[in-house]
């Protein structure tokens, strides 16, 4: 029982941390993207940063 | 949705005025060009919904540069319901040739007088009432530091967005010499008669085409015969003539000089200065600071003493936060995972905590340096660093243009990339895009961190700022040996940067700043790095069960290893094999010594040893962490004041590089343990990590802006530099151990 807790837990953890890598690889991820803009990368996000920003 | 545009000259504090409204965190700083391309917040305010556009700071909205063309075209083209220029209230007669061209452009408007604070310590005084009928516009005095004025601005705002929500133009004086006048009223009259231009004034402003007409715009001139197929000498060729030979000037000049005529009279007849004037302490200043002789050294002295303080400052919280995740998180994940299998066992406590934990620890570093950068760009010297560096640049015969986003290629390479777009013409754009990965962005900071710390203890400070002069001598040679390429070969251009007053930095600005970057390395090593990290894990986990050293990545590191013995550091396939994953993000070598380094040396994991060793209870732990944290403030504090700047350039002590510690820095010290090469092999390593490859998100960068082919070249160019330099350094630092 221990064992499939901490599967899915670290399946989670998994899928969303190598979702960043994914949309990184893509160019839709990057520090211009996020809320902070921090510089300016806006033509390089996906349309669902561009519509947050 | 209201749409409210801010427009002024670059360094007037427009994201900082939208982030106190808007309570968004856009990138502010005391020098020109922060704000590259129009930037968004969005947020609500007494029920209405507002969008704050941040537009470039330009001094003109003349077709020359990409900023003028994007505010430009923004306040044409996309009709926001009001523009708030902001103008430095402390610099009125400057900012105010802006304001004259806004006008032409025939929307509603409204002022931000900003800087108040500074503006009453002067004693300036301004007629507010004058000022405003005579431009035909409200003018709040502002101040974003202090917030005041802010509540009032944008409530003005609404209000005039409202009271014109149904005129498309409006019409403003212009204020110019009567055969100016003249001439625009011929040029008016002309135009419509004509049924061509009856689509043209639709969407523009009458005043803003009779002048652009009568300039002889070529940026205009283009969108009207392209879009409306109308030649403009065949209008105004008769009218410019005319103001030519009268004025002996081109119509362009002297309808400039008619814009600064207009805004003296205003200006004469509301504004009254003190003798005291800000810029007197700002000359003063400069005269040390840019003195010929006593720039540079100066700038080194600052950045060494800024180096010591922030490796000597953030040590022990390093220590702390290494101490933090290893003993006290990774003992009670360690125990929660306890009983499950070998391999989640060990993806769990050196994949993710081993991992993102060696990232983590140098959060403290980041803090520190993100603080005194900060600190840098709100002061107003970071703008003197391009300008003392453009004197040597064009002495090379490079743009000293090129500097500006080089600068800011020490923070994120990414933004220097777009920065090169201030440069007007394309082989410099390119040339500098090639030189500015070369700077050493906040990402490398962590490698620097971990292998100072292993291989040269106190003197790391010394270490990392040659490091950072090493980037940019490596970036001068780099533009020098392309320069005479044709696609390289840049026009001289003088560096035109408006040196901003020395400004006290205000708190709140440095503050948010350092959290806004901190948080951003927070995020980017729990969600890219972390990802990258599990995959490298499981390289390193199989195909043997967590033998490392037969790991795929180490059968990688080791097939590539041959070709980097020269380099020195190519005997340990670790460091080899890092190099890779690097190009993903930089900071993940640190996460990656951190899950291979103790398998290697055999120490099983961490918190198995914790385990064994510390049978203590939680409250203990807890308790104890606290204590930790309260020691390491106080140490910090105590190495922060006795910091003395020329301790960093005297040799360790044996003592001192051997008292490295536990965690990642320990381990890491152990990858050449005994080798009298050793902290030459590291720095040999840490220069390559400086010189390789910039990330993905860089590359990618590059690709939009200059294509892929490009791209390829920079990558090529980034593996063949390192290369050499670390062999170079390494082969001639070996005779001399």
């Amino acid at each position: 029982m221990k064992t499939i807790i901490v599967i899915g837990i670290v399946a989670v953890i998994a899928f969303f941390s190598l979702r960043s890598v994914i949309k990184m690889l893509k160019g839709e991820n990057g520090c211009g993207c996020s809320k902070d803009t921090n510089c300016a990368m806006k033509d390089h996000c996906s349309s669902k940063n561009k519509d947050k920003k | 949705m209201i749409k409210i545009a801010f427009a002024g000259n670059p360094n007037v504090g427009k994201s900082a005025l939208i982030n106190s409204m808007a309570g968004s965190k856009l990138k502010v700083g005391n020098w020109p060009g922060v704000t590259v391309e129009k930037k968004e917040a969005e947020f609500e305010f007494e029920g209405k919904k507002i969008k704050m556009i941040d537009l470039p700071g330009v001094y003109s909205l003349s077709p020359y540069t990409i900023e003028e063309k994007i505010t430009r075209d923004y306040i044409l083209n996309e009709n926001p319901d009001v523009v708030i220029n902001v103008v430095d209230s402390t610099n009125l007669e400057r900012n105010l040739y802006l304001t004259m061209l806004l006008k032409e452009l025939g929307k509603p408007m409204i002022m931000a007088l900003n800087f108040l604070d500074e503006f009453e310590n002067l004693n300036y005084k301004l007629d507010l009432k004058k000022f405003q009928a005579h431009l035909e516009m409200e003018a709040i005095h502002t101040s974003a530091v202090k917030n005041k004025g802010i509540k009032e601005l944008l409530e003005k705002a609404l209000l005039v967005a409202e009271k014109h929500r149904k005129q498309s133009h409006i019409k403003y004086e212009l204020r110019f010499d009567n055969t100016i006048e003249n001439e625009i009223q011929n040029i008016r009259c002309k135009i419509k008669e004509d049924e061509k231009f009856v689509p043209v004034l639709q969407k523009y402003a009458e005043d803003f085409v009779c002048i652009k007409l009568l300039e002889q715009d070529s940026y205009f001139a283009e969108i009207l015969e392209r879009e409306y197929g109308i030649e403009i000498d065949s209008v105004t060729k008769e009218n410019v003539d005319r103001v030519e030979k009268k004025f002996d000037e081109d119509a362009e000049t002297v309808i400039a000089e008619g814009r600064y005529g207009a805004l003296k009279g205003i200006l004469a007849q509301t504004f009254t200065t003190s003798l005291k004037s800000r810029l007197d302490f700002t000359d003063k200043v400069d005269k040390i600071l840019l003195n010929k002789y006593l720039g540079l050294p100066i700038f080194f002295f600052i950045i060494s003493g800024i180096m010591g303080v922030v490796f000597n400052g953030s040590g022990p919280f390093i220590d702390w936060v290494d101490g933090f995740i290893g003993g006290y998180i990774g003992k009670y994940v360690a125990i929660a995972v306890e009983g499950t299998p070998d391999w989640l066992y060990s993806l769990v406590t050196d994949g993710i905590i081993g991992g993102v934990g060696g990232v983590l620890v140098f959060v403290p570093l980041m803090l520190f340096l993100y603080f005194f950068l900060a600190l840098l760009e709100e002061s107003g010297y970071m703008s003197r660093v391009a300008f003392l560096m453009d004197k040597i640049m064009r002495r090379l015969g490079l743009n000293g243009k090129a500097f500006v986003p080089m600068v800011l290629g020490f923070g994120c390479t990414v933004p220097a990339i777009y920065a090169t777009r201030t440069l007007e013409d394309e082989p410099s754009r390119r040339l500098t895009a090639l030189m500015a990965p070369f700077m050493s962005c906040g990402a490398r900071l962590p490698v620097y961190g971990l292998f100072t710390a292993a291989f040269f203890g106190a003197r790391a400070g010394m270490i990392v700022m040659s490091l950072y002069v090493m980037g940019i001598v490596v970036a001068v040679l780099t533009g020098m040996f392309f320069k005479n390429n044709p696609r390289f070969k840049a026009e001289d251009k003088a560096l035109l940067l408006e040196l901003p007053p020395y400004r006290v930095p205000s708190f709140k600005m440095i503050w948010s700043s350092t959290m806004t970057r901190t948080g951003s390395y927070l995020k980017k090593a729990t969600t890219v790095i972390l990802g990258i990290l599990i995959l490298l894990w499981g390289l390193i986990y199989f195909p043997n069960n967590g033998d490392a050293s037969n790991s795929y990545m180490a059968k990688f590191g080791k097939v590539i290893a041959p070709i980097m013995k020269p380099t020195g550091f190519g005997n340990r396939w670790e460091a080899v094999a890092a190099i890779a994953p690097s190009i993903a993000a930089k900071e993940v070598v640190v996460g990656f010594m951190a899950q291979v380094l103790p398998q290697e040396n055999e120490a099983s994991s961490m918190s198995e040893v914790e385990i064994q060793e510390e049978p203590t209870t939680f409250a203990q732990d807890t308790m104890e962490q606290l204590k930790g944290f309260a020691v390491a403030s106080k140490e910090s504090v105590i190495s922060m004041v006795s910091f003395d700047v020329a301790s960093l350039f005297t040799p360790p002590s044996a003592d001192e590089v051997e008292d490295e510690g536990a965690g990642v820095v320990g381990a890491t010290a152990k990858l050449w343990e005994g080798d009298p090469l050793g902290p030459l092999r590291a720095y040999s390593f840490m220069v390559f990590i400086l010189l390789v490859v910039p990330c993905v998100v860089t590359l990618a960068a590059i690709k939009q802006e200059f294509g892929q082919k490009f791209m390829w070249f920079t990558v090529m160019v980034m593996l063949i530099v390192p290369y050499i330099a670390s062999t170079v350094i390494f082969q001639i630092g070996r005779l001399f151990i």
